[in-house]
This record gives structure tokens, C-alpha cells and sequence, in this order.
């Protein structure tokens, strides 16, 4: 074996394995065939064909052949991101209440409707990671109606003014999840393998790794939404439904802001301090990733 | 269809062949143009598989390796010749086209 098949054999392990199973030794075979004489090394060209065509393969991305399946593993990839999202801001408080019991506080200070919210949002999760959509939906619905009536009930305006609390952030993700979930309820299941396994780690990972409620930002609700936007362009040409997701996470602030002006404006109670950078980066963020989503699902339809 | 998806049919139309020999007959038939890479030729053909375009038509062991040949499908033949029906057609709103009178070709502004 010379330098150039070992190295484009530790190439092609970006595949996954029934796949290398199946095409290494023709791969390798084309691989050295169409390489100059004496080349030792991968080109360029063909290094990046690799890792594009072997991150496809491992997201599945290569299998949604018609537009129906990206419709739908966009779908289900959306509402995972959204419920990942929400669970992580729900989250926030009852993991602080748990810890501050670890440290010796009484079990007292647990808030039983956090717990429950958080609870019921795991199962959305976990339901639509598996496909047991239904499940998930009316997870998600018992979820809305619980964080609203628990917003409502804690700033006395429940159940005069359910709107109230339209402009906290925390109450969108889940909500824009069952929208999600909806066109699932009655679509025919298709194939698509554990997306999941890889999208959920990503949206954790960034949720950790940005400043957000989960490691004490408690008014940085965004940046590892636009971190994930930033990610979702670059990963655009191999998989469309990353920016899709994407959109459908900055929805949340977009949703949010766009509510708490409206609430704040009819009643013009508040002197309202809007600072147009925040607005013009979702705005910019939300085009990019729209127009991303727009030409990569053109070129998917095209063959 | 993209051009390297209309080349990779092309180049199977006439016989059966394995990944290297693709890239080289669409490389040909294309006039240089189309130069595939493996992982582009692997994915547009388990693409074109799952549509039914191409099928395997041997395996063979070569030098201790698994080696496919792939060959069109009677779906693959009749995209392939819808697709240069459309490019012909194509072609022939400019190639058929009257040629204007030397006059009113003088007449195009400066």
C-alpha cells in the first residue's frame, strides 16, 4: 500500500461504515486510477468532494431524494431544534433550584411548575426524536398551556391577559415547535436515519459554548441562536435543512421583540429604548438564512 | 438535470462500465469539461440507483478489489434522451433563427 491510497483510505472513514462497507474498494479503486503518476497526496478537489459526500451520507442528507422528504425531515429537524431550545431555557431554573438543594437549601424552594413544564417538554422532545409525532404534539400543546398559565399566575394577569406574556422569549420555542409538528401529524413516515443523533449534540453544544441562561447569561437568550445561525450558513451546501432550522430557531426573537413592541406600544406605559443593532442582526440573520435555505433546497430539487 | 447527472448517463449508453471508466467518458463526451470527482461520481450514482436511472450490471473482483459496472436503465435511457430532446430544442430557437437583413444588423447602436 503507497502513501497516496493510506492516506485517501483515512479519507474516506469520514463515510460511515455500511457505507464504506459497501463502496471502499471502488472508491479507492477510481481514487488512484484518476490520480496523476506520481501524486503522494489527496488533491484539494478531491479531499473536499470526500468530506462533502461523507458528511451527506452520515446526516442522511444524501437520502432525502424528493422534495416531500426534505419537507418533511425539515420539519422534524425544526421542531427538535425548537424543543432542544426551549428545554434549555426551561430548564435554567429548576437545574438552579436542584443545585441550591445540593448546596443545603430545603426541598421547599423546588418550583413544582417549572419541574413540570420542564417534564413535559423532555417528553415533546424524546417523542418527536422518535417519531411518535402525536405524542409529541399534544406534549407540546400541554407544555404552551402550562408555561402560559405559569407566566400568567406569577405576574397575576392569568387568565385576564394571556397575551401579556407573549414578549418573553421562553414561550415561543415550544409553541413554534407544535406548528412545526402539525404537518407531521398526517404525512406518511419516511426513512431517514437518527439526524437527531447529530442535530441535538450540535444545538447543546452551542447552547453551552455561547453565552446563554444555562451558563449563567441569564439576558443572553440569542447569541447561541445566532452562533447556530452562523453555523447552519456554513453547513448549508451539505445539508439544506440546517439553515431551515436555523430560521425557524431566530423566529423566536424575531416573535418575541415583534410582540413586546406591540404589547408595550398599545399601552405606552414604557419608554421604549429600541437600539437598532440587535434588530438589524436578527433581520440580516434571518434573511441569510432564508435565502440560504431558498437556493440550497432549488439546487436539491435539481438533479 | 445538471450537466455532470446528464454526462454520467451519456457516458453509459453504450456499454456497461465501472467508476473510473465514467469519469473518463464524461470527461470525453463532455469535451473536457465535466472532470468528476469520486465523491461527486459515488454520490450521483447511488442517487441515480435509487431513482432507478442506473443499475449494477457486474461485480468483479480486480486485484483483491470489489469492482461494480454499472449500466442504464430503460428509465435512464428515456430521461437521458427527454433531456437532449430539450437541450436540441434549445438549440434551435437560436440556431434556426432567420438571419436579419444585413441592414438591420447596421442599425444596432454604437
Amino acid at each position: 500500500m503507497n502513501d497516496l491510497e493510506r492516506r485517501y483510505r483515512w479519507l474516506l472513514n469520514i463515510y460511515p461504515r455500511p457505507y464504506r462497507e459497501y463502496r471502499l474498494d471502488e472508491m479507492l479503486e477510481t481514487l488512484l486510477a484518476t490520480a496523476d503518476e506520481h501524486q503522494r497526496r489527496p488533491s484539494l478537489r478531491e479531499a473536499a468532494s470526500l468530506v462533502v459526500g461523507g458528511l451527506r451520507a452520515r446526516t442522511g442528507a444524501d437520502r432525502l431524494r424528493s422534495p416531500v422528504a426534505l419537507r418533511h425531515s425539515a420539519l422534524r429537524l425544526s421542531a427538535l431544534a425548537l424543543l432542544v431550545y426551549g428545554l434549555t431555557l426551561a430548564a435554567v431554573g429548576p437545574v438552579a433550584d436542584l443545585a441550591q438543594i445540593g448546596y443545603g437549601a430545603p426541598a421547599g424552594i423546588v418550583d413544582v411548575w417549572g419541574v413540570a413544564i420542564a417534564a413535559a417538554l423532555a417528553v415533546a422532545l424524546l417523542a418527536t426524536a422518535w417519531g411518535a409525532y402525536r405524542v409529541a404534539f399534544v406534549a407540546a400543546v400541554v407544555t404552551v398551556a402550562a408555561q402560559h398559565a405559569h407566566a400568567g399566575v406569577s405576574a397575576g394577569t392569568w387568565p385576564a391577559d394571556i397575551l401579556r406574556n407573549a414578549g418573553d422569549s421562553r414561550l415561543w420555542p415550544v409553541l413554534l415547535a407544535a406548528l412545526a409538528l402539525l404537518p407531521l401529524l398526517r404525512a406518511p413516515r419516511t426513512r431517514v436515519a437518527r439526524p437527531w443523533v447529530w442535530l441535538v449534540p450540535t444545538v447543546l453544544a452551542i447552547v453551552a459554548f455561547t453565552p446563554s441562561p444555562l451558563n449563567d447569561w441569564s439576558d443572553a437568550r440569542t447569541m447561541s441562536l445566532y452562533a447556530f445561525a452562523a453555523v447552519a450558513l456554513l453547513a448549508a451546501p451539505i445539508d439544506t435543512r440546517a439553515p431551515i432550522a436555523a430560521f425557524a430557531l431566530l423566529l423566536v426573537p424575531a416573535f418575541a421583540r415583534i410582540s413586546y413592541h406591540l404589547l408595550h406600544t398599545a399601552s405606552a406605559a414604557h419608554d421604549l429604548r429600541v437600539s437598532a443593532v440587535p434588530i438589524a442582526t436578527l433581520a440580516a440573520l434571518l434573511a441569510a438564512t432564508l435565502a440560504a435555505a431558498t437556493v440550497t433546497s432549488r439546487r436539491h430539487a435539481r438533479m | 438535470m445538471r450537466e455532470p447527472t446528464y454526462f454520467i448517463l451519456a457516458a453509459l449508453q453504450d456499454e456497461p462500465l465501472h467508476g473510473y471508466a465514467i469519469v473518463k467518458r464524461a470527461q470525453e463526451l463532455s469535451g473536457g469539461r465535466v472532470r468528476l470527482t469520486t465523491g461527486t461520481l459515488y454520490a450521483a450514482l447511488d442517487r441515480l440507483t435509487g431513482e432507478e436511472m442506473v443499475q449494477v450490471a457486474g461485480e468483479s473482483v480486480i486485484n483483491g478489489r470489489h469492482r461494480r459496472t454499472y449500466e442504464l436503465t430503460d428509465q435512464g435511457r428515456a430521461a437521458l434522451h427527454a433531456e437532449a430532446e430539450r437541450m436540441a430544442a434549445a438549440a434551435r430557437v437560436v440556431r434556426d433563427r432567420e438571419p436579419r437583413s444585413a441592414a438591420m444588423v447596421r442599425t444596432v447602436p454604437a
